[in-house]
Order: structure tokens, then C-alpha cells, then sequence
């Protein structure tokens, strides 16, 4: 083992120093080069081994999926099957598109959405997110390019998955090559081939020349592309500055003015799904004693400025959220949330209510930007309250509230895998789950039968109720929308979307 | 990471880390023997400045305010030169008055890291000077394991497992910055237990405890001042690095490191974010680097 | 001598053994791995399920000991996160590391020696007094700070040097010289002491009373001596920087182990963390060892004590 070490450590000395030139992306050779981060590393680009989150931008551009959903008004759109009827109540029938290729030739058809469905759907072949497939029960080849799917229970959701995390696999070089071999080289249908991959450090891409087929995802507008991972968001700025990349998505609200202002870029900001909230301990899992009283949630709720908060630190288009849920989402219904005004005498007037007119000390739990804690502490502290902040990594901050559920009081956020979909973010985190701080019975039994009744009527109004509860008890203060901040060079055209998930094939030169 | 690297320090005596060091001796060929004023000066300067922060920093550091973030300094904009001399931050709090609590923060984690990696070290260094043999050989291991771990990947990791916070920052630092007090206080007690007056103490029946703290400390006082000053500059760096990283002090307080990991996110735009604690955190190590190099040469010149 | 060097191989063993343990209480503290294997979108039974598998239901101290019987068969366990072997993963990324590593010492010593020899043939030159108060100030100045002025000045406002990446040899200039910068003073100082020592010996005074030429007398006889020590100070370093690496790599974007060792603290990814803890410790315990056995060889006594 030292041995072999040694070697590969001798070779890669030899490498790293031999290899030279660092040339970069110029619009010349319609070539691009994209700066990641905020997401880290993707562990494994296997679509099935990786957790999706950070695997997504990827696997948009590499595979397809049966289903497109248009990422503005979220309709369902003919992407890999051409048109779909519903059999029954649990089986979904698709006509598949015909002419297409993955990207070592091997012919589209049914065999290979059978294969992929029946192979993801197998518990044994250990796909990682369960809940993405584990709701399908069989895939049949009804003709050759015509398949049934049939689902273990009525699933509303359905298609949210088969046009989102469910990618079709190439059945022949899949069953040949396995995950790691995918790994290695994936091969797709998408908008773009890979020309190599050196984990965590850049993917570079080519132009998938045959994908033109019609897609509603469009052509790729480059020829060639390079997506660096860089961690470091004021390293990515340099390098921006440098032009050593192209565009950048990990800024923050301040840098897109100061970009913007640098001439030769240009910085923009969209708002996305992702909603930001702060999480009381109401069912007082770690004992702290003044959350569980509602007056206490009710004071804090009026004590901070969300507008304030929202207009100087996180700016576009944002907007303060009253919702446990984001707006666009199935069953986010808005009117029916309880809606707490700015209003620190209030605020005062519920403390003493609650029998802290001196307010109290908690702690204060976050992952994100500390300035967004800060101002919130900031509010809290004009009424009493003095909130303690600790800033962790978000696995350790997810760990230590799924373990010990000692965090009274925390700023985090849920992009709800893009889904949009209420089910994706409120019964997640209230259905007396792990992450579920308010063990309320009704908000999860209501949350249930959204969840699982396939009449559309009948699942808003349960979401409603549980939309009115939660808020009503402030298990949750919704506080906003996340935005995405871009900077970029002023020639390249470039299309936000509010589904946080980047389009890179998209983006082109002027 | 900015420790002077512990394979030297392993092989080190005690007399050669009270000798001057080259770092040492170049600095005082460059300041000649100016070196303690100068140091002292500043350092005084600085404990004064925070001491007083409540008196001089003309808002509180804590205080903030959106609507007025991100003002400029004095030297970008006349208007708000009279309310904030040096700007306001990302929440709208003084610069100036955080830098100046800064000094609090810094010299706070530097003297409480220093008071707790010295009572250790100079425990294990007493136990083991003292009675030698075994306890000599199982404290010496003891040494070397510490020196053996990589110190800002360790602290990084316990910072990780306790969550991180300015308690957390000093225990970890404070846990493990004494080798150097073990070290010297060693060999300077193996020195001490055969002198004269402590052989006479011994001899009239006094206890071991007795004889160390009676006897023994005195003596050494000096000599762990030296010491505590280049750990103290130690820990001062290494907290900032931690900070810097999101691995140490927490937000809001006004930590040097934690400003500059604050101030990064405009280092291209408003650089004086990162100028300003920078230059804090760099003359406090400096002064403290002088003052000790200087009270070693009156150390080393009284015990001659 | 013989039963010297077992003792001490036993003692560097002992050593690892300690601080292994050590880290992997502390890391196991820290987190619940299973969380992190399964997901962020993992449900209850998934959790579940991984923890069983992986064992750590067990008490730590039996996984620990788990955990040492494959690391001495040269199995340091899988990445939680990334899925491969960590053998693997260190083995690929350990190359920017040492390189780093070396080219910052190599920048040390082409730094310090010709400024110690001006030094000391010229002292209190102006040279000399400007590479002093340089290295006095650098001293005090934190490393992360220098390497983002480096940044914008070179990378940003001159656009001389590429900021991030390990793709040529540009890419390491400025990471090499934030690394090396503090290793400098030691060693011209040592170089300056040594030269000034060499240069006042006897048969220095000989070769120049025989009419050699200056600057062979200088080159052929006196660095050549004095060097020794200083590359041996060196090498010391050198262990010493593999630790800095981890805010430099970050920094710089160098995908090495400093920051794998980042990277796997922010994910709770264990077995990587404790495998870099390993190394670093090993590369102290094996230099050290070294140092030791070679002043037993050089002064018999040691080995008799």
C-alpha cells in the first residue's frame, strides 16, 4: 500500500507539473466557462448516487427526462414521451418520442424507460433518495415505443418526479457499465455530452451535435464548456474579475451592485422557491420553556422587520412570504395563512402577556449568511430579546437537530428539490418527522390527506388547514424567498429561472 | 498554521527557547534595543484602547441598523466622516467601534488561551521536572503526542464537534498551546529541586507542593512570561485563521478574524473592510513579538 | 543503538495510536455520520438503515478498533460523502499538496539564501536592512491576509497570475509564495549566522590568503558549509507547511488535501478527516523519528541514556 502510494503520489507530482497553459474561455471559440460552488462537489454524477441537490445542474444537462415542466409557468411538456393517458388511478400510460439518441448512439426506445424505471425502483439497486422513486411499482413495455407505469398508490405528485429527478437511462451501456461506470462516463440523451470529468475540480462538456430532435430544452448554445468547481465565493469573483471565468451564481446581494458597476459585466438577481423561515421549537424537543408558549412566537413574529430585512439584504425580487410553502407551489394557498405586521409594541405587549416583559435569552441557530441572523437578533433585541447566535455547517446543524432537537430557535430554508408542489417542503417538515418541531397531530394528518388523495379540490383544502394552523400557532415565521445573484461578462445571454436549477446548455454568447 | 513549527519545537531545551530565537535576534538588530519600548508601547496602546473601549468607541459596537449599512469611511465620504469615521458594516454597526472591541476580543482569547495552556504545561512540566523517571518518560509522550497533532485540523474539528463559539476557541487553543510551557518548566525545575535553598527546604521537612510554589515559582516567573508572550501571539493568529474560516468566534461578535472573514466578501470594492481589522491584528502580534523579545533580554541579563 | 531504534519505532507507533484514537472520539462527537450518508433527503428508515449497516450502532470504542485493524491493512475506510476509498482520493489529491509543499520551501530557501549571504558578507547594508524589516513584518502579518492581497493585486489588478486551480505552474506561483513567505526570516538567519561563522574559519582565511578569487572562495567553500543546516531546517518546515496548506488551498482553490481536509469538516465526512489527521501526524512522527535516530548515530550517549 505505502508503495502505491508512493507511485501515485510520484505520478501525480509529474502531472500536476508537466500539464501547462491556462488559457481561458473567450467568445471566439464559443467556448464557456461556468464557476460552481454553492452546492459542493458533486460525489458521484450517477443521477441515482448522488442526493440531487448538487448533482442537479448536471443532470440537466446530460440526460432528459420523460416529461418536461416549463420552468416559467410549470406545465407539464412532451420531453422524452411524446403524450401520456392516465389507464386508472395508478397507471400512467406515455407514447415515447422516436429519433432520438443517447450519446454513444444507442437508440432511444421503450426497453430503455423500462429499464431505467424497474432498475431505480428496485430498493435493492439502492438508489439514494428513496422518495423520488419509491413510489413506482412497475414499468411494462406495451410496444416498442410505448410504456405503462404503474405506481403503488394513487401519487399526485407523479409527475413532478418524472420530470425532475428521474432521468432515462441508456438500458444497454447502464446494465453494462453499472454506476460507477456511468461515473466514469455518463452517458445521456441531454443537451450536452461529457468530454471529461475530474471530480470536484471541473466537467468539461461538448455539444451534443444530434439533439435535434425538437426539445423543448433547446439546443446547446456553446460549443464547448468548462464547469470549475470553486468553493470560495470571493475566488470565483476574482477569477471573474480576471476573466479567467465567465459567469458566476454563488454572489451575494452587495456584490451583484459592485459587479454591476464594473464595466464589461453585468450582475442580476432572480428570485427563486427557496423559502427561508425561522423554525421555533414549539414542542419543546430541547425544554426551552418560552417558545412553547404561543404568545412568545406570536411577540417574536411582530418583533422582526421582514420588509427591512428583505429590502437591504436580500434585495431583487424577493419578497417577505407569509406561507409555510412558496406561493407557486400546489396548495400554497396564500389567503389562508395567518399574517403577522411589523409591530414591536405589540410585540412588547404579547411578551409581558406571556409573563417575559424583560424578554429572555435563546439560542440562535443558523447555517446561511450570519447577517441575516444578525439582523433578525437585532430585532429581537429592541424588544427584550437576546438571541445567541451559532453559526454550523448545515449537516452539523441538521445533525444536531435530528439527534438532540436542542435548537429553540433557527433561520433555515428548504428549496423543496424544486418541486413545485406543497408536499415537498410543509409535509416534509410536519408530519411529525425528524425535522418536525411542532409535533402537531392536525397539521399532520391534514398534511396526510393532501398528500395522498388524488382529487385536486380535496388536497387544497386539507393544505389550507394545515396552512392556517401552522401559521396561526407560528410553529414557522415564513420569512422570504431566496434570491440567486449572477454575475457575469456583459456578452453572454443568460436566462435565470426560478426553480433554482441552472440551465447551463442555455447560456450562450451575444 | 502560524506557529513556529513544532518539529523544532520538539527538539527543543528549555534554553533554547528562552535563548533568542533568529526571528528574535533579527528583530532586534532591526529595532536595535528599542525593541521592549516599542512593543511595550503598543502593547499598552492596545490593552489601553480596550480596556476603554466602552469610553472611546463612539457607538456601541453591537448596534445596528439596515438602513444604514455600508457607509463609507471618512476618506470616501466627507458627509458621515463626523458619525462614523470609519464606515459602518454589512448591518450598519460602526466600523470603528468594532475594530476598537476587536482589541477586547483578541487580547481576551490571547491572555485566557495563555492562562490555560500554561497552568497546563506548567503543571505537567513541574510533575515531571520535578519527580522525573517514569512521570518524567509518560509526561515527555505526552509532549510529543500533542506535537504530533496537527493543530488547526484538530481545533477545526473540535470546533466542528462543540459547536463553534468563543468559549469553545479558548478551550481548544488553550488545550493545546502548552508544550512549550511544559518544556521550559521541565527543565528549569530539574534545575531548580537541586539548588541549595530548595535541597534546605526539603530538608527541614516542607511539602512537595510547598516547595513548588514556594520556592520553585518565583524563580521562573520571568521565563514563562517569555514564553506566554510568543503563545499568546500564537493563539491571537490562530483564532483569527479559525475565525476567517467560520471555524471560531461567532457573529456578532466584533472578533479581528471574524471581521476579516466579514470583510472578505468586499475585499475587491470597499477594501478597507479587511484592511482595517487586518491592520489591528497585525500590530497587536507585532507589539507582542517585541515586548517579549525585549523582556527576554532583561530576563536573560538579570539572571547573568 | 539497535534497541534504541526499536524503542524508538515502538514510541512513534504509540504515538499514532494515541492520536488516532484521539481523532476519532473527537469526529465522532461531532456528528451523526449516518445523516450525512444517507442524505439531506433521507428519510427515518433510511438513516436507520445506513447506521446499521455501517455500524455505528456499535460503541465507538469498538468502532475505533474496527477502524484500526483495516487502516493497518492499508484501508482507510470510504468517503462518506464522495463513496470512494479514501486510500484513493488522498492518493490523487496529496500530489498538489507535496507540490505545493515543496515549491514553497524551494521559494523559502531561493528567498533566504542569497539574502543571508549578502547579509552577512555586507551587514547592516541597506539590502540587508530592507530584507529585515520585511521579514520582521511578515512575521506579524497572518497568512490568509497576505495570500488576498496577493489576489487582488496580482490576480485582479495586474492579471499577471492565474488565482485559482493546479492546471500549470503559474497556478502555484502565488499560493507558494503565501505559504513560503513565513519560513523565510528562520532561515535567512540561519544562512546569515552560518556564513558569517564559515567565512571568519581558518581555512576560508587560508583559501583567500592563497589568492583564490572571492566569489569561488564564497561559492565553493563557505555556502557549501553553511548550507547544510539551513536545508536541514528545511526539511523541517516542510512538514510544518503541509498544516498551512489547508487556509492556502482554500484560498486558492488547489484541490490538495489541505483542502479535502476543509471541505470533508464542512460534510461531516469522517473517515476522510481522520485519515488527514493521520497523515500529517505520521509525517511528524516519521521526521522526527528520523531527526532522533540520526543524533543517536551522530552522538552515541543518546542511545545509552
Amino acid at each position: 500500500m505505502i508503495y502505491n502510494l508512493g507511485k501515485k503520489l510520484l505520478s501525480a507530482l509529474t502531472v500536476t507539473l508537466i500539464t501547462s497553459s491556462f488559457a481561458h474561455a473567450s467568445p471566439e471559440d464559443n467556448s464557456l466557462v461556468i464557476a460552481w460552488g454553492s452546492t459542493g462537489p458533486i460525489e458521484h454524477v450517477d443521477n441515482y448516487v448522488n442526493t440531487n441537490r448538487t448533482g442537479i445542474w448536471f443532470s440537466r444537462m446530460v440526460w432528459d427526462q420523460l416529461i418536461y415542466r416549463e420552468p416559467k409557468t410549470f406545465e407539464y411538456k412532451p420531453l422524452l414521451a411524446k403524450s401520456w393517458k392516465a389507464l386508472s388511478d395508478t397507471v400512467w400510460q406515455f407514447e415515447l418520442r422516436q429519433g432520438v439518441k443517447f450519446h454513444n448512439g444507442e437508440a432511444f426506445d421503450a426497453d430503455d424507460v423500462v429499464y431505467t424505471l424497474n432498475w431505480i425502483s428496485n430498493p435493492k439497486n439502492g438508489v439514494k433518495v428513496q422518495r423520488n422513486v419509491n413510489w413506482i411499482k412497475e414499468a411494462r413495455k406495451v410496444g416498442p415505443y410505448t410504456v405503462d407505469v404503474e405506481m403503488k398508490r394513487p401519487f399526485p405528485q407523479a409527475f413532478e418526479f418524472l420530470s425532475g429527478p428521474i432521468t432515462i437511462y441508456p438500458n444497454e451501456y447502464y446494465a453494462k457499465v453499472g454506476p460507477d461506470g456511468m461515473h466514469k462516463a455518463p452517458v445521456g440523451t441531454g443537451p450536452m455530452k461529457v468530454v471529461s470529468i475530474k471530480t470536484a475540480e471541473e466537467y468539461v462538456f461538448e455539444k451534443n451535435k444530434g439533439y435535434t430532435w425538437g426539445s423543448p430544452k433547446g439546443e446547446a448554445q456553446v460549443d464547448k464548456m468548462v464547469v470549475r468547481e470553486i468553493a470560495d465565493v470571493q475566488t470565483q469573483i476574482a477569477e471573474l474579475l480576471a476573466g479567467g471565468i465567465d459567469i458566476t451564481a454563488d454572489i451575494s446581494a452587495d456584490h451583484v451592485t459592485q459587479i454591476g458597476g464594473v464595466s464589461g459585466f453585468t450582475a442580476l438577481q432572480a428570485g427563486t422557491m427557496r423559502t427561508g423561515y425561522i423554525g421555533f421549537d414549539a414542542a419543546g424537543r430541547g425544554n426551552h420553556e418560552p417558545v412553547t408558549k404561543l404568545k412568545v412566537r406570536q411577540a417574536m413574529a411582530h418583533a422582526i422587520d421582514r420588509k427591512s430585512l428583505v429590502k437591504n439584504l436580500i434585495r431583487g425580487d424577493a419578497g417577505v412570504i407569509h406561507t409555510p410553502c412558496f406561493p407557486t407551489q400546489f396548495g400554497c394557498d396564500v389567503n389562508a395563512a395567518v399574517k403577522y405586521e411589523f409591530d414591536q409594541g405589540k410585540a412588547k405587549k404579547l411578551l409581558a402577556e406571556a409573563g417575559y416583559p424583560n424578554g429572555f435569552d435563546i439560542d440562535f441557530y443558523t447555517f446561511r449568511p450570519a447577517d441575516w441572523a444578525e439582523a433578525v437578533m437585532g430585532d429581537l433585541a429592541k424588544v427584550g430579546i437576546k438571541a445567541k447566535l451559532t453559526k454550523m455547517p448545515y449537516f452539523a446543524l441538521r445533525d444536531k437537530q435530528r439527534k438532540e432537537g436542542t435548537t429553540p430557535m433557527f433561520l433555515m430554508d428548504w428549496g423543496s428539490y424544486s418541486m413545485n408542489d406543497m408536499s415537498a417542503i410543509t409535509s416534509h417538515f410536519f408530519k411529525k418527522g425528524p425535522d418536525d418541531f411542532a409535533l402537531d397531530d392536525d397539521v399532520a394528518n391534514w398534511l396526510e390527506a393532501g398528500d395522498t388523495n388524488s382529487d385536486a379540490s380535496v388536497r387544497k383544502a386539507n393544505y389550507a388547514k394545515a396552512i392556517k394552523k401552522i401559521t396561526g400557532q407560528v410553529y414557522w415565521l415564513p420569512m422570504f424567498n431566496h434570491v440567486r445573484n449572477y454575475g457575469y461578462r456583459k456578452e453572454l445571454k443568460f436566462i435565470p429561472y426560478q426553480d433554482e436549477i441552472p440551465r447551463f446548455w442555455q447560456y450562450g454568447w451575444k | 498554521m502560524t506557529t513556529i513549527p513544532s518539529l523544532i519545537r520538539s527538539q527543543q531545551t528549555a534554553e533554547e527557547i528562552l535563548e533568542p530565537t533568529p526571528m528574535m535576534k533579527l528583530r532586534r538588530r532591526v529595532f536595535k534595543n528599542h525593541s521592549f519600548l516599542i512593543g511595550a508601547l503598543t502593547l499598552i496602546f492596545i490593552i489601553t484602547i480596550a480596556v476603554l473601549a466602552p469610553f472611546i468607541a463612539p457607538h456601541d459596537p453591537y448596534d445596528q441598523d439596515l438602513s444604514r449599512r455600508l457607509i463609507n469611511p471618512f476618506w470616501h465620504d466627507k458627509k458621515t466622516a463626523d458619525l462614523y469615521v470609519f464606515g459602518t458594516d454589512k448591518v450598519g454597526r460602526d466600523y470603528l467601534s468594532r475594530v476598537i472591541y476587536g482589541a477586547q476580543i483578541s487580547l481576551l482569547i490571547g491572555f485566557l488561551t495563555v492562562l490555560i495552556s500554561g497552568v497546563i504545561g506548567t503543571a505537567l512540566g513541574v510533575i515531571a521536572g520535578y519527580f522525573g523517571g517514569r512521570v518524567d518518560m509518560v509526561v515527555n509522550f505526552i509532549i510529543n503526542t500533542r506535537l504530533a497533532m496537527p493543530v488547526f485540523l484538530v481545533a477545526m474539528a473540535a470546533v466542528v464537534a462543540f459547536g463553534a463559539s468563543i468559549h469553545v476557541v479558548i478551550m481548544v487553543l488553550g488545550l493545546f498551546l502548552w508544550d512549550r510551557f511544559a518544556v521550559v518548566m521541565r527543565s528549569i525545575t530539574m534545575q531548580a529541586r537541586d539548588l541549595d535553598y530548595v535541597s534546605a527546604a526539603r530538608a527541614i521537612g516542607c511539602s512537595t507542593p510547598y516547595i513548588i510554589i514556594r520556592e520553585i515559582f518565583p524563580n521562573v516567573l520571568s521565563s514563562l512570561t517569555v514564553v506566554a508572550t510568543v503563545e499568546m501571539a500564537n493563539a491571537i493568529l490562530l483564532e483569527a485563521a479559525l475565525s476567517f474560516l467560520g471555524f471560531g468566534v461567532q457573529a456578532p461578535t466584533p472578533s479581528w478574524g471574524l471581521m476579516l472573514n466579514e470583510g472578505r466578501e468586499y475585499m475587491f470594492f470597499s477594501p478597507w473592510l479587511l484592511a482595517l481589522p487586518g491592520t489591528g491584528l497585525f500590530l497587536l502580534v507585532l507589539a507582542i513579538n517585541l515586548f517579549g523579545d525585549g523582556l527576554r533580554d532583561v530576563t536573560l541579563e538579570r539572571e547573568r | 543503538m539497535i534497541v534504541y531504534t526499536i524503542k524508538r519505532i515502538f514510541v512513534a507507533f504509540l504515538i499514532l495510536l494515541v492520536v488516532s484514537g484521539l481523532t476519532f472520539s473527537l469526529s465522532h462527537l461531532s456528528a451523526d455520520p449516518a445523516l450525512t450518508i444517507a442524505g439531506e433527503q433521507a428519510s427515518d428508515e433510511d438513516i436507520e438503515a445506513v447506521r446499521k449497516l455501517y455500524g455505528f450502532d456499535k460503541p465507538v470504542v469498538e468502532q475505533y478498533f474496527n477502524w484500526l485493524s483495516s487502516a493497518l491493512q492499508g484501508d482507510l475506510g470510504k468517503s462518506y460523502h464522495y463513496k470512494a476509498p479514501v486510500v484513493e482520493m488522498i492518493s490523487g489529491r496529496i500530489g498538489t499538496t507535496m507540490t505545493l509543499g515543496f515549491l514553497a520551501i524551494l521559494f523559502a530557501l531561493v528567498v533566504s539564501i542569497p539574502l543571508g549571504t549578502i547579509a552577512a558578507m555586507r551587514p547592516n547594508s541597506i539590502i540587508d536592512r530592507f530584507a529585515l524589516l520585511l521579514a520582521v513584518f511578515g512575521q506579524a502579518l497572518p497568512t490568509f491576509w497576505f495570500a488576498l492581497m496577493m489576489i487582488i493585486l496580482f490576480g485582479v489588478w495586474l492579471r499577471w497570475l492565474p488565482i485559482s486551480g493546479n492546471t500549470s505552474w503559474a497556478h502555484f506561483v502565488m499560493p507558494t509564495i503565501a505559504l513560503g513567505y513565513y519560513a523565510t526570516p528562520a532561515l535567512m538567519r540561519l544562512t546569515r549566522a552560518g556564513m558569517i561563522e564559515v567565512l571568519s574559519s581558518d581555512y576560508i582565511r587560508t583559501a583567500k590568503a592563497k589568492g583564490l578569487l572571492p566569489v569561488s572562495v564564497l561559492f565553493k567553500h563557505a555556502l557549501r558549509n553553511a548550507i547544510i543546516p539551513v536545508v536541514a531546517l528545511a526539511a523541517v518546515w516542510f512538514g510544518f507547511m503541509l498544516g498551512g496548506s489547508i487556509v492556502i488551498e482554500t484560498i486558492f482553490n488547489l484541490k490538495g488535501i489541505g483542502w479535502l481536509s476543509y471541505d470533508a469538516l464542512l460534510r461531516s465526512d469522517l473517515p476522510v478527516v481522520q485519515a488527514i489527521v493521520l497523515i500529517f501526524a505520521s509525517f511528524y512522527v516519521i521526521l522526527t523519528l528520523f531527526a532522533d535516530l540520526l543524533n543517536a548515530y551522530l552522538d552515541p550517549r543518546i542511545s545509552v541514556r
